[in-house]
């Protein structure tokens, strides 16, 4: 028996797969989290790109624990999903573009929150925020796109 | 009277437009996940300061995010009508799909509320201060009502029919 076949046997795997409420629960926890993180890079990197300037950077900045919590709630719902078909999910395009996309926009969301610490509140007092900034930005909001479309696309493409 | 509707939204030319084509479903679906990104990111930022966190951000500045909550709504609201009018039969009987529409309804009262008993007032308030209890009331509730609309959305699929 292959390790994943043997996630998929274990009491998490089986109890995802088998019980009634298991997996309608842990979409709907995963839904809660997309919102969060999701929603918050949003807002934080249209913050960025110019929109709301009456927020400042250096207090939109404070939103991003939240967005982290957001991404634990998913990732850890998201690795229970996984265990309970993992045979399924590790072959499927559209779920290796998901995982893709949400590594490069973590690494995204980490640098925009690196960059922020040191300099928010210099373009906060009348600095414009810089292109390399912006550009990480949009890139975020494409990455999670990405990630939303392909994690779509799972349930209507074959494995 | 419940049938007669359903055969009648089933015979809507917007019926045949949804599923005459094969991805217009998972389009829908992708937009209806973009919508609420957009829309429950913006009321975080928003009913988190009216209930008294992230103090810098002054409270009348959240306005400006009422933009993008209309644009998050708009789009659930265009691809939602969609998904109902491509399957009424079975939206309208679904035990999730109606508390998810008698909550947004809910919301909808909230938001009423907040205009009618907090909005006015917000300027007087101070822009960096904590916030008066009704003003926790209402932004807590939002939050509340919004993600039990997702959850109830997201479960449609597995909830009974009736």
């Amino acid at each position: 028996m292959s390790f994943l076949e043997a996630l998929e046997y274990s009491a998490l795997g089986d109890w995802v797969a088998t019980s009634p409420w298991g997996y309608p629960a842990l979409l709907a926890a995963h839904s809660v989290g997309l919102a969060i993180i999701v929603g918050i890079l949003f807002a934080l990197n249209l913050r960025i790109l110019g929109s709301f300037p009456g927020i400042k950077l250096d207090a939109m900045r404070g939103m991003l624990k939240l967005a982290w919590a957001g991404f634990v709630l998913n990732l850890a719902s998201g690795v229970a999903l996984f265990i309970a078909q993992a045979t399924f999910f590790i072959t499927h395009p559209a779920f290796l573009v998901k995982i893709g996309a949400i590594f490069l926009a973590i690494v995204d969301a980490a640098l925009i929150q690196n960059i922020l610490r040191h300099n928010a509140a210099s373009w906060d007092k009348g600095g414009s925020v810089s292109t390399k900034t912006k550009v990480l930005a949009t890139a975020s909001l494409l990455l999670w796109l990405t990630a939303i479309v392909a994690g779509r696309l799972i349930a209507y493409i074959e494995s | 009277m419940t049938e007669a509707f359903i055969n009648w939204v089933a015979g809507t030319a917007i019926n045949t437009w949804v599923l005459e084509w094969s991805w217009t479903w998972v389009i829908l679906e992708c937009l209806h996940f973009i919508g609420l990104s957009l829309l429950l990111g913006s009321l975080l930022v928003i009913d988190l300061r009216l209930i008294g966190f992230f103090k810098r951000i002054p409270l009348l500045a959240t306005h400006q995010l009422l933009p993008w909550v209309f644009v998050g709504f708009g789009i659930n609201l265009t691809s939602g009508v969609l998904f109902f009018f491509g399957d009424p039969g079975r939206y309208t009987i679904n035990i999730g799909f109606q508390i998810k529409f008698a909550l947004i309804a809910l919301a909808g009262l909230n938001a009423l509320w907040f205009y009618i008993a907090i909005d006015k007032q917000m300027h007087d308030w101070d822009q960096h201060g904590d916030t008066p209890a009704l003003a926790k009331i209402i932004g807590g509730a939002s939050l509340i009502i919004w993600f039990s609309v997702l959850i109830f959305g997201r479960l449609i699929p597995y909830v009974g029919t009736g």
